[in-house]
């Protein structure tokens, strides 16, 4: 208790101090006297004594060196003279507590198709104000979920000061949507038949469609000529051509070594070249190889040798003629056609093309298959 | 109100003439009763009078942790209390 207890030290100064203290303690109770010096103590007295004991000491010309206050009352007693301090925390507590019964944010999750943006204006347009007690979130998990046909399931729960809206969206087939695409061909080729289901037909037998062009609509008149929606669905097959190429130059120049070589050395230890045999290349057309190589297994010697060898070339002019190699290139073309081809699928026709511009031959290669072609 | 003292007075069944009580606990501790004013304080010395004449306490460290009209508490190593 005594500690609780609200105290003020004083330090005082003056001669014949026992005197002093004596008179003192007649009019008010000291504590912790304690002798610093001939002419300096400290004591304590009650903070509700204090104005009686400065009166005293002052009255008896005793010199006050010091006043410290101790204890809680000293805390209190701070926080009480500082009024502006007291008011805002007062203010700011109420604040506080004020606004903790309020909602500030509002989280959506588990949207796919459906706008959070979209979603999170109609929640607060719906909310009668932000404070939680009078947020229904179970009335505005129906409003939510009349609102939005595409909302299978909602739940609105209040966390902390975030109103959390968790949505499972409804998967809704095309048909409910009226979102239908028109079927378009994902090859060029020429229409050999066509079976419709439903829809509106933008082509017929033989005609002669590029990949991308629509093939059925997704509508259809009715008989009343009212236009209606519906899921495109037919089967259309189509000649279609898969094309193989190949290339040949009349002159065509080749680099071949003639098998006369040169071959020298030099020796590098610590990056220092220490021998070389390198003489000037005498060839005047040539090809050169150089390798590295360490003598030594372990790095305690690090000698390194370097290979040069140089190889004399010489340039071949060929001039072959396209007739001589024409089968050769007419099969490299096709070859390269078939690559296209899917299995099993059966070649209805098949036939090339060649075409010479300055020396240079294409072989194109065509080979003619039926295949459906409406994605 | 209970008092210690009158209680050990009216047990021992014996007069004595009311001077002043002082009570030594461990040495460490000593509560005076009927002080008349201190006369000497020093960490080593505190003596004060009482009605017949005077006490003289020595020690070590010593701290006067009360002082009122009449009590007196002191603290500290106490290792001698006279009456004079």
């Amino acid at each position: 208790m005594k500690k609780l207890k609200s105290l003020t030290k004083i330090k005082i100064k003056s001669l014949n101090q026992e005197k002093k203290l004596n008179a003192l303690s007649k009019i008010v109770k000291l504590y912790n006297i304690d002798r610093l010096d001939k002419n300096l103590t400290t004591f304590e007295v009650d903070d509700n004594n204090f104005k009686v004991a400065k009166k005293f000491l002052i009255n008896n010309n005793i010199e006050i060196l010091e006043v410290e206050g101790r204890g809680v009352g000293k805390y209190l007693k701070l926080l009480l003279s500082n009024w502006g301090v007291l008011v805002a925390g007062i203010i700011l507590a109420i604040a506080y507590t004020v606004q903790y019964q309020c909602i500030w944010k509002i989280e959506i999750d588990g949207t796919e198709v459906l706008s959070t943006d979209e979603i999170s204006t109609f929640v607060n347009e719906n909310l009668t104000s932000k404070f939680k007690s009078s947020i229904d979130t179970k009335a505005l998990e129906i409003k939510l979920k009349s609102q939005y046909e595409r909302i299978s399931a909602v739940s609105v729960a209040i966390i902390g000061q975030t109103l959390v809206i968790n949505i499972s969206e409804a998967y809704l087939p095309d048909e409910m949507g009226n979102n239908f695409k028109p079927i378009v061909s994902n090859y060029s080729g020429i229409i050999t038949k066509i079976e419709l289901i439903q829809g509106t037909l933008k082509v017929k037998q033989g005609d002669i469609v590029r990949a991308g062009d629509v093939l059925v609509e997704p509508f259809i008149i009715d008989t009343d000529g009212e236009k209606r929606d519906v899921k495109p669905e037919a089967y259309i097959q189509a000649d279609i051509w898969i094309f193989g190429e190949s290339e040949h130059c009349e002159n065509s120049r080749r680099i071949e070594r003639t098998g006369e070589k040169s071959e020298y050395s030099e020796v590098y230890l610590f990056g220092l070249k220490i021998y070389s045999n390198v003489k000037e290349n005498k060839y005047e057309k040539f090809d050169s190889e150089v390798s590295e190589s360490y003598l030594t297994k372990n790095m305690i010697l690090p000698i390194k040798v370097k290979h040069y060898t140089y190889y004399e070339t010489r340039e071949i002019i060929e001039n072959d003629k396209f007739e001589e190699v024409k089968e050769k290139k007419i099969e490299e073309a096709r070859q390269n056609a078939l690559i296209y081809l899917e299995e099993s699928e059966i070649i209805k026709d098949e036939n090339f093309t060649i075409r010479s511009v300055g020396g240079v031959t294409n072989v194109t290669y065509i080979l003619t298959v039926s295949r459906e072609i409406g994605g | 109100m209970f008092n210690f003292f009158d209680e050990i007075k009216d047990i021992k069944n014996i007069s004595i003439v009311e001077k002043y009580n002082l009570v030594n606990i461990s040495g460490q501790l000593l509560y005076v009763e009927g002080h008349l004013g201190l006369t000497n304080l020093s960490k080593e010395n505190i003596s004060f009078r009482v009605k017949g004449g005077r006490i003289v306490v020595e020690g070590e460290n010593m701290t006067l942790a009360e002082l009122s009209e009449n009590t007196i508490k002191i603290i500290g190593n106490i290792k001698k209390v006279e009456a004079f």
